[in-house]
């Protein structure tokens, strides 16, 4: 069954964020778990919760994005009724240039208008959690809720984060800072559900009043006025952000097959890609492999994305290694990531840090 | 329907009988094959690289699991506006009800089909052979010769030549002579069972074919014999290349076990020939801290902790600690428990074998598994289940 919910990805927030992998694509696009890339997994959340109309809110170097998507054929979002839709930002040759993600929903506010739906689901790409939104939507509407906001526990301080504070009963106080400390014990999972006739008003308004920032005037700005309320998830959250958390979730997809297991239906582009080769002298261990992989050599904890090439005595450890890259015979790579199709000569040695990976530019010949 | 030049006819109503279990619910083209396709990708991905894009499939035997994976042809790129992947199953007409009798009589019946689009050229394929075949310039070779029929052939060792339905051709491959499994044979050219026809022609012959008593409505035993005796042009083409008949589970696990030599005949990882399939969408394969895999196909979606040895793997499976596969092929979505041995066995789809269990031996038969069937802890397998 259809949801009520209008599905929106919105990416203007993402800017500036991870820039050793966002050189030549946008944070959503970053490859991510051997096979996807990052907005796989919201995307694929909101298919699989019955959001069946989606729009994608892009900023900027949306390039690889766009090939990415198609036309949501992966997704099953190739629909004759709703279906996916991707806006180009709000950019004109007499415009000042970029001014907020609201101005992006106010020039496309047709989209809104026309949907059938009539409450309005919005989330980000970069952080990774398999949220119910159907059980988001069922409390907004059982709470009387104004707004919904979607949060969730955390131990690890987090530079992207930002906390949430409550009074009684769920209703939220403050959304802070970028800045999370364990202490502040819940963040804001930048997902949010309203009703889409107030979302249209609430969005006219603050463009009329020049307002251009949706966290500052639909969401801070509204917690006297409205009743906005807190949901709590209580699944594993990845918050992909930084080079380190890039890494240190990547790593953590090795510790717990469960947690793989969580992505086992997520959808993504299709290769058609052959299975992959063991041929003599693999030696694979703790680690995601990926299709269309020839393997001759060692490679330990780490993942290889699709169409990745090991040659004979080559060695990898606590690496990760993405799409067509090709390390040749008895080169030695050990905590770096090695963006798409990134040739390590013969012999040649890539060594990091658990601490401090090394990143090797797309097609970068070591 | 706008014109088409060619369009391509692909028998796939077979049973398959000679594979056993493997195809007591399942048509032969939709038989597992290279731990990822079906074998009905291999023809069907031959059309989209040859750039046809008009593809009628004829089902008839166990089309439930064959349906499901064609869909709308969009795996092959043959979701089209204009022709396409279209199924063709026997129907209900006001002259009968009726099962596809023989391959002629099955394009007979869907005269129609071919009418819509007045092609000039009909190709001929059939499920269930792994090979890669540029159409297009069979096609070519075709028109040139001015021929009326075009044949696909190979050679064969003179020996096995008797296994084979054989063309005896003059010295530019016009064929002058069919002979079934010919005792003493005079030609080393086997037919592939692909055939370019002229449409009038072809129609022509299965509206005669079709009124004929005696028929066995079969394009080797009738169609072709007639068009013979009508002193027609039929040529051959010799097609060089991999090509194997997959109709035997020793065939099938022969040419499951060709794709791990180290230079393998048949190369799938050719991005100028990609074989296309239904993406099952799993994740990356998870390879454990105690795995060991040597000289292996392993697909998406697997979990692997025990030691796979010349082995080829399809998605989902799951391998525990301690169990060694050797020589073996398994299907999807197969569970296979800790502390098993696998050896020289074909494990099919959703199979489950409990710890300790031991599935053939190092030199003996090829063994079959039947699908969703349960392998209990500790038991040893020396016969197929099926």
């Amino acid at each position: 069954m259809k949801t009520d919910l209008l599905g929106v990805i919105n990416l203007s927030g993402e800017a500036g964020f991870f820039k050793e992998l966002t050189e030549h694509r946008n944070l959503a696009a970053v490859p991510f778990a051997g096979r996807y890339r990052l907005i796989d997994f919201t995307l694929t959340n909101m298919v699989q919760n019955d959001v069946a109309n989606v729009g994608i809110f892009t900023l900027d170097n949306y390039r690889a994005l766009l090939d990415h998507l198609g036309s949501g054929k992966e997704w099953d979002l190739d629909r004759s009724n709703g279906g996916l839709y991707i806006f180009p930002p709000a950019l004109s040759a007499d415009s000042h240039g970029y001014q907020g993600d609201l101005a992006n929903f106010h020039l496309h506010r047709d989209f809104f208008l026309r949907s059938k739906e009539n409450y309005v689901l919005i989330s980000g790409s970069n952080i990774l959690a398999a949220v119910d939104y159907r059980d988001v939507l069922r409390e907004h509407k059982e709470s009387n809720a104004d707004i919904t906001v979607v949060y969730t526990k955390r131990e690890l301080s987090c530079k992207y984060c930002r906390p949430v504070r409550f009074s009684e009963k769920s209703r939220v106080t403050a959304i802070g800072s970028r800045g999370f400390e364990p202490s502040d014990e819940t963040f804001y999972m930048e997902t949010v559900v309203l009703s889409k006739n107030l979302f249209v008003r609430l969005v006219d308004e603050a463009i009329a009043r020049g307002e251009y920032d949706m966290l500052q005037s639909i969401l801070r700005s509204q917690l006297n006025r409205l009743h906005v309320h807190g949901y709590e998830y209580k699944g594993t959250a990845q918050v992909i952000h930084s080079l380190r958390s890039y890494y240190r979730e990547s790593m953590l997809l090795l510790e717990d097959w469960g947690a793989i297991n969580d992505f086992q239906h997520v959808y993504t582009k299709i290769k058609h890609e052959p299975p992959t080769r063991y041929l003599p002298g693999s030696k694979i261990n703790n680690s995601l492999v990926a299709n269309g992989c020839k393997l001759e050599g060692v490679a330990k904890d780490s993942i290889l994305f699709r169409g990745v090439k090991v040659g004979k005595h080559a060695r990898i450890k606590s690496s990760i290694i993405m799409q067509k890259s090709v390390i040749e015979e008895g080169a030695v790579v050990e905590y770096a990531i090695l963006d798409k199709e990134v040739t390590v000569k013969k012999g040649q040695v890539i060594r990091g840090t658990a601490e401090e990976p090394v990143v090797i530019k797309k097609k970068t010949i070591v | 329907m706008a014109k088409k030049e060619v369009v391509a006819m692909l028998l796939a109503g077979g049973e398959g009988k000679r594979l056993g279990a493997l195809t007591k619910h399942t048509a032969k083209p939709a038989v597992a094959f290279g731990g990822k396709y079906r074998i009905i990708d291999f023809p069907l991905s031959n059309c989209t690289n040859s750039g046809i894009d008009t593809v009628g499939v004829l089902t008839q035997y166990e089309p439930l699991e064959l349906n499901r994976y064609l869909g709308i042809g969009s795996a092959w790129d043959l979701d089209r506006r204009n022709g396409g992947l279209t199924i063709l199953p026997p129907y209900q007409a006001q002259t009968g009800k009726n099962w596809y009798e023989g391959t002629a009589n099955a394009i007979y019946r869907n005269l129609s089909y071919l009418n819509q689009f007045d092609p000039e050229y009909v190709l001929v394929l059939s499920g269930d052979h792994i090979y890669k075949m540029d159409y297009e310039k069979m096609l070519e070779a075709h028109k040139q010769s001015g021929a009326d029929v075009t044949i696909s052939v190979r050679e064969v060792p003179w020996e096995e030549a008797p296994r084979f339905g054989i063309l005896n051709t003059d010295s530019e491959l016009r064929i002058n002579e069919f002979e079934e499994k010919p005792e003493n044979p005079k030609s080393n050219l086997a037919s592939m069972g692909i055939y370019i026809f002229n449409w009038e022609v072809l129609k022509r012959h299965l509206i005669q074919d079709a009124g004929d008593a005696e028929s066995s409505f079969d394009f080797g035993k009738n169609i072709i014999p007639n068009m013979l005796f009508e002193n027609l042009n039929i040529r051959a083409y010799k097609f060089k290349g991999y090509w194997k008949d997959v109709g035997t589970i020793q065939s099938l696990w022969e040419a499951n076990m060709d794709l791990l030599e180290l230079e393998p005949e048949f190369d799938l990882y050719d991005p100028a020939w990609k074989v296309y399939s239904v993406n099952p969408n799993q994740q990356p394969q998870y390879i454990g801290n105690q795995a060991v895999i040597e000289t292996s196909i392993i697909n998406e979606g697997c979990r692997i902790d025990g030691e796979i040895n010349h082995s080829v793997l399809f998605y989902g499976v799951t391998v525990g600690d301690g169990t060694l596969i050797k020589d073996s092929v398994i299907f999807p979505n197969v569970t296979i428990g800790k502390d098993v041995t696998i050896h020289r066995a074909i494990l099919a789809d959703g199979v489950v074998v409990e710890d300790g269990a031991t599935i053939g031996e190092p030199n003996g038969e090829i063994l079959v598994v039947e699908a969703n069937s349960r392998v209990s802890k500790n038991d040893i397998v020396k016969q197929s289940i099926q």
